[in-house]
């Protein structure tokens, strides 16, 4: 099945990342996600965006970061992408709530964490994550497969 | 960010009174939070009812909290929807932060 396909721009300014978020949030409740899946798509891309600004541009307004959407009854599939600084292969590597990090001791406040947690909500929520970085540009792609409902006999 | 802060008794409610709980609001949120956070209030309720979207920014600001309190009394969060208590179990959080429906009954469970 053919997917509608949207390409926006924003600058990267922390303010304007609930534009990018509020259009997810529509386009995945119109093809029939409930309220938290529709969330969790809005909040992947957010994450993604949140990251970019951070990170690729330090924190600095100025830049483009373009966000893609290709959206079907079957599949929805994101993109991130900037000319800023790539993330690092250990950043890339590191997979925080694997094994015995899973489960955080409420007692331990300390080792409770405050931040790089945007990579790992993604990984947790979609079904395919995958970064790259080619001639300038770095690009995030997200997938999550929708399942088609069973149609009883 | 505006927020709301009223004492039911011992309790301190204080009310996110957004949407968005996000990025470019944790900054705000703090300024306005921490202090109440760092006073001695014996259980603090944080409610969430008018909050529809919150990223890991804001669940970090959240986490900031806790450690501010640093177990020296009671921070419990309310008034979640199903949407936003999601992001709490992706990330494990839902064992760190105690919960309740709303406001009336976390003020009625912690005095």
């Amino acid at each position: 099945m053919l997917a509608n396909r949207i390409h926006l721009t924003i600058d990267s300014n922390l303010a304007d990342v609930f534009l990018v978020g509020l259009l997810i949030n529509s386009a995945s409740r119109f093809v029939g996600l409930d309220e938290t899946e529709a969330y969790q798509m809005e909040l992947c891309v957010v994450e993604a965006v949140n990251n970019t600004i951070r990170h690729a541009y330090g924190g600095q307004a100025g830049h483009e970061v373009a966000v893609s959407a290709a959206i079907s009854p079957s599949r929805l599939e994101f993109s991130v992408a900037d000319r800023g600084s790539p993330i690092s292969g250990d950043v890339l590597a590191a997979r925080r709530w694997e094994a015995s990090a899973a489960d955080h001791d409420p007692f331990a406040l300390d080792q409770l964490p405050e931040g790089g947690m945007g990579l790992e909500i993604m990984r947790e929520v979609m079904d395919q994550v995958d970064y790259e970085s080619r001639g300038g540009v770095n690009c995030l792609r997200m997938t999550k497969r929708i399942p088609v409902p069973v149609l009883e006999a | 960010m505006k927020i709301e802060a009223n004492k039911a008794g011992k309790i301190l409610v204080i009310k996110i009174r957004e949407a968005r709980f996000g990025a470019d609001s944790v900054d705000s949120f703090s300024q306005q939070v921490l202090p109440f956070i760092r006073e001695e209030n014996p259980a603090i309720l944080l409610d969430l009812s008018e909050v529809n979207f919150l990223d890991s920014s804001g669940l970090a600001a959240l986490i900031s909290c806790l450690k501010a309190r640093n177990g020296t009394g009671h921070l419990a969060l309310c008034g979640a929807r199903a949407s936003v208590a999601s992001l709490f179990r992706l990330t494990r959080m839902d064992r760190v932060f105690r919960f309740f429906p709303t406001s009336e009954e976390g003020v009625a469970a912690l005095s």
